[in-house]
């Protein structure tokens, strides 16, 4: 046990696996151009095979210049590889590829700058001017966002044309030469296999690091994601700047390779292989671009041995293997792996749950509060559509208690729950978190100031292993910077472990210790809540609200999270609990709340509301009757209740251009 | 291209094809939620089937322009079954729909050019009239034709969803997919209607302007991006917003071009966008959408 929980808790991309994958790349990379080239040349015709019929295995200088125009293709793409892992999609990467080969280009050819200081210059520039397309378009949704990659695209290639006196116009730029001293063509290899190993070392600790888990989590799920404190347009923001300047270091690297760029170089068809290469790779994963780049970097040079036009058929090879892959292989091949493993005999949930035995207790540290109330919020109203969801709300959380929320379905409890987490805005009203005016503030930010809430259904995301769901939050208080982790300097790279062991402990808290490396998406929906539960506790939060945090479990199960929710309070933290389970509110609450039609209509301890009759009536339309010990909810409730959640439901739908979109 | 006129002219038309594009991609968004990336490509492909059947084969106008319709709207319906639906059904997030969309595009584009050839064709005139000329302004009666549909067509759209029950129920969709679905509206088979109604939309708009704009494999996802600002501009997915949008970026457009040169008609396309992404991302007619999440 102890063996194994070291190896655990070893960041990931230092343990052996990783070590062998690296050893064998590099190995790859010291075989030099004419060796490296006879293998990838054979893996590459291999590929093509049924196309051209024919298997290459040379190490001459078409190959080796093959071979370099792959490495080439490699460091835009394991760029591009970083924009696909937040969720988005560039139709246009030939754009920056474009600038940083015309950028260098004009430097070397024109200024007579050096190469290498030309070569970062154009990572900086296609870096800004992502930064600055990226500032408005990634606003909204991955269709206006992969418009704007499109536009920019066809802009760059109008400018390549038309502004001759700079770029030669169509008839191109010659005389780009390669830098000393990698200047053969086959000493240009290692300068390529030197960049490119430094490539894929920053995009793999990038990947592996806090600003990856931030990215799959905005990904994965941008609500959640907000809920722990990111920002979900930085990541993306990050994602794009990065990915343009990786871009503009492959299209410098190529300007040298071929010595000469024309507008013609940066065709859509280059732009969609790219994509490609990514795609059936699989998009996050480290290896996923690397394998989808070498199946699919000589299908353009087989199309142009078997036809007359060779730009139209692997075009036309390229959209339906895009079609293929949204039937077959959504995820890339490389998920194949994931997928091995799903099928593969693991232990069930059920038998999971035996050996479960969460205890939160010890895991909190006090929060002690002088303040009388830590959320508060007054007055609120907001109109839903039409609907007048909630009228003049007062509520106010004390430190140390908890407050629970209950009503029948669309009262407004969980609109409320929004407003006051920061999903929704109020049409009137005030919000005060520690004492501070957070009305206008982002979920994001009141999350950073101790906020948590949990979810009707649970947010996790899925496809992050239970570790990195946990840890995704705990990044919420790291102190190094994302430089020192991207280079994984000592310091930061002891945070890590010791963020490791944090959320090993409180996975372990929760009963989920041995889940550690299980992806949140193949548990059981009680261990979400689990595992939710966990996150929260993570984010050390002064307040968290929760959303119907027993529906649907157990009653084993809601007796451990009673337990949970105690320990809660008793840490000093104020507890909003929006809960149906009445019975289970009733044993908990210190104070309840009951709304109706987005009113309060009785707040007070559990023994007065128990039979207060304006909650009588609204429950069981029964007044002047006590009410029973075990209070079920009025059958036919179901219904309603799924509009209740039909604001979160937004959130995933598939077309997400929320801000563009309007009902007429 | 030297007096006013003529650049508001020039602004007009172009800025009908945008406008007409921007309805196709708002009745397919509104009624499915996805932004359709072969939009441009169906605006191709009735260039280019109305360049076979009426250039080529000599077929009478009317019975061209109607295959060419009727193809676009086919091939709109068979990348609802084919692209989107299994994207949306498989749970995969915009990423799906997008990569499907963009697959299919593709497919049309190099489809078209293996099949026809990858050149550029000229396109007869539909109306053989004299151009007209008005105020050293010159004018044909394509242009004229052109403004028009577009204008028709915006109107009788908003017309059919303000008052139609069929209307009512795509706004609804537009509204909440999933409670419409709840009260009843078919909304899977209102989506592929819709899907072949924006087609049938982007096809004639192709044919109407082929004669002015010529029809080639290539000139898709040109008047994807110029209809995707001219609706995002106007407010997706609002009806009269995208007619507005589309003569706006037209006519900005006609504008940039006189300025500074023919080279940067994208160059302003693409400032239109990131202008509107700045300023006004909902749109001049959108409303700012409540952000439920």
């Amino acid at each position: 046990m102890k063996a194994s929980n070291t190896e655990r808790l070893t960041p990931v991309g230092v343990g052996w696996r990783s070590w062998l994958m690296q050893g064998v790349l590099v190995a790859l990379l010291a075989l030099g151009p004419e060796r490296l080239a006879r293998v990838i040349s054979l893996v590459t015709s291999t590929v093509t095979f049924p196309l051209t019929r024919e298997i290459s295995v040379a190490g001459n200088r078409y190959e080796v210049f093959n071979l370099e125009l792959l490495m080439v293709y490699l460091i835009a793409v394991i760029g591009l590889n970083l924009l696909m892992q937040v969720g988005l999609l560039s139709v246009g990467h030939t754009a920056p590829f474009a600038v940083g080969a015309y950028f260098v280009g004009i430097a070397t050819v024109k200024y007579h700058w050096p190469f290498y200081g030309a070569l970062a210059a154009a990572a900086a520039v296609t870096g800004v001017l992502g930064l600055a397309l990226g500032i408005p378009s990634l606003r909204l949704g991955i269709f206006t966002f992969a418009m704007v990659t499109l536009g920019y695209a066809m802009v760059a290639m109008d400018l390549a044309n038309g502004w001759q006196s700079l770029t030669g116009g169509g008839e191109g730029l010659a005389g780009v030469t390669l830098p000393k001293p990698f200047d053969t063509p086959n000493t240009f290899y290692w300068l390529l296999a030197l960049v490119l190993a430094a490539t894929y070392v920053v995009a793999r600790n990038y990947i592996r690091s806090p600003l990856g888990r931030a990215a799959a989590a905005v990904s994965a799920n941008p609500v959640a994601a907000q809920s722990v404190g990111i920002n979900v347009h930085v990541p993306k923001l990050r994602a794009f700047a990065l990915a343009s300047a990786f871009a503009g270091v492959a299209g410098g690297l190529y300007a040298a390779l071929l010595g000469f760029i024309a507008p013609d170089s940066f065709t859509l068809d280059l732009a969609v292989l790219l994509v490609l290469m990514v795609l059936l790779g699989g998009g996050g994963t480290i290896a996923g671009p690397i394998v989808g780049a070498i199946i699919l970097f000589r299908i353009p040079l087989a199309a142009a041995k078997v036809t007359s036009q060779p730009g139209q058929w692997s075009l036309l090879i390229y959209g339906a293997v895009l079609l293929a892959s949204v039937h077959f292989f959504p995820r890339g091949i490389m998920s194949g792996w994931a997928a091995l493993r799903r099928w593969l005999p693991h232990e069930k949930a059920a038998e999971r749950l035996e050996r479960r035995r969460p205890e939160v207790r010890g895991m909190l540290e006090r929060v002690s509060l002088e303040l009388p109330s830590v959320l508060e919020v007054s007055g609120i109203s907001k109109n839903l559509s039409g609907v007048q969801a909630l009228r003049s709300i007062d509520l106010s959380l004390a430190p140390g208690t908890i407050h629970a929320l209950i009503g029948p379905n669309g009262s407004g409890k969980t609109t409320l729950l929004n407003i006051m987490s920061g999903y929704l805005e109020p049409d009137t009203g005030d919000v005060r978190l520690l004492g501070q005016d957070v009305r206008h503030w982002p979920v994001h930010r009141r999350a950073r100031l101790g906020l948590a809430r949990t979810f009707q259904t649970p947010y996790t995301f899925e496809d992050a292993t239970c570790r990195d769901n946990v840890l995704v939050a705990l990044d919420l208080h790291r102190r190094y910077d994302a430089v020192s982790n991207v280079l994984r300097l000592p310091p930061a790279f002891r945070e890590e472990r010791r963020q490791y062991k944090r959320a090993l402990t409180l996975l372990e808290a929760v009963g989920l210790g041995n889940e550690f490396t299980t992806p949140a998406g193949q548990l059981a929906p009680g261990e979400r809540r689990l595992l939710e539960l966990a996150r929260v506790l993570a984010l050390e939060p002064k307040v968290v609200l929760m959303d119907e945090p027993v529906a649907g479990l157990t009653s084993h199960e809601i007796d451990e999270f009673e337990g949970a929710i105690r320990a809660l309070r008793d840490a000093g933290i104020a507890v909003l609990l929006v809960e149906h389970h009445v019975d289970f509110v009733l044993r908990l609450a210190d104070t309840v709340t009951v709304m109706d039609f987005g009113k309060v209509i009785a707040r007070g301890d559990p023994e007065k509301v128990r039979v207060d009759p304006a909650v009588l009536s609204a429950y069981l339309g029964q007044p002047e009757e006590s009410l029973p010990d075990e209070l079920e909810l009025p059958v036919g409730a179901t219904a309603v209740e799924d509009e209740l959640e039909a604001p979160f439901r937004n959130a995933e739908a598939p077309a997400e251009e929320p801000e563009t979109s309007s009902s007429p | 291209m030297q007096n006013v006129l003529q650049v508001i002219i020039a602004g007009l038309t172009s800025g009908a094809i945008y406008a007409l594009v921007a309805l196709s991609y708002n009745v397919i968004f509104g009624a499915s939620g996805v932004l359709n990336f072969a939009q441009g490509n169906l605006l191709m492909a009735g260039t280019m089937v109305g360049a076979g059947l009426y250039g080529q084969y000599r077929w009478p106008v009317l019975a061209a322009l109607a295959a060419s319709v009727a193809f676009g709207a086919l091939l709109a319906a068979v990348e609802e079954w084919l692209a989107v639906r299994p994207a949306l059904s498989r749970g995969q997030g915009a990423v799906g729909w997008v990569v499907a969309t963009l697959g299919f595009a593709i497919v049309l584009q190099a489809g078209f050019s293996i099949v026809m050839g990858p050149d550029s064709r000229a396109f007869p005139s539909i109306v053989n009239e004299a151009p007209h000329h008005v105020g050293g302004a010159v004018f044909s009666y394509e242009q004229v034709m052109l403004v028009t549909v577009a204008l028709g067509v915006g109107f009788v759209l908003d017309q059919f969803y303000r008052r139609t029950r069929l209307g009512w129920a795509l706004t609804a969709i537009a509204h909440d997919q999933e409670a419409a679905a709840m009260r009843g509206i078919p909304v899977a088979r209102l989506a592929r209607a819709a899907f072949a109604l924006g087609g049938a939309l982007a096809a004639l708009s192709g044919f109407l302007a082929a004669p002015l704009i010529g029809a080639a494999p290539t000139l898709g996802f040109g008047y994807a991006l110029a209809g995707f600002v001219a609706a995002a501009a106007g407010g997706i997915p609002d009806i009269r917003g995208a007619v507005l949008g589309g003569f706006a970026v037209g006519l900005i457009q006609a504008t940039g071009v006189w300025w500074f040169g023919a080279q940067y008609s994208n160059l302003v396309v693409f400032g239109v966008l990131i202008a509107v992404l700045s300023l006004r991302p909902q749109g001049l007619l959108g409303r700012r959408a409540v952000r439920m999440v």
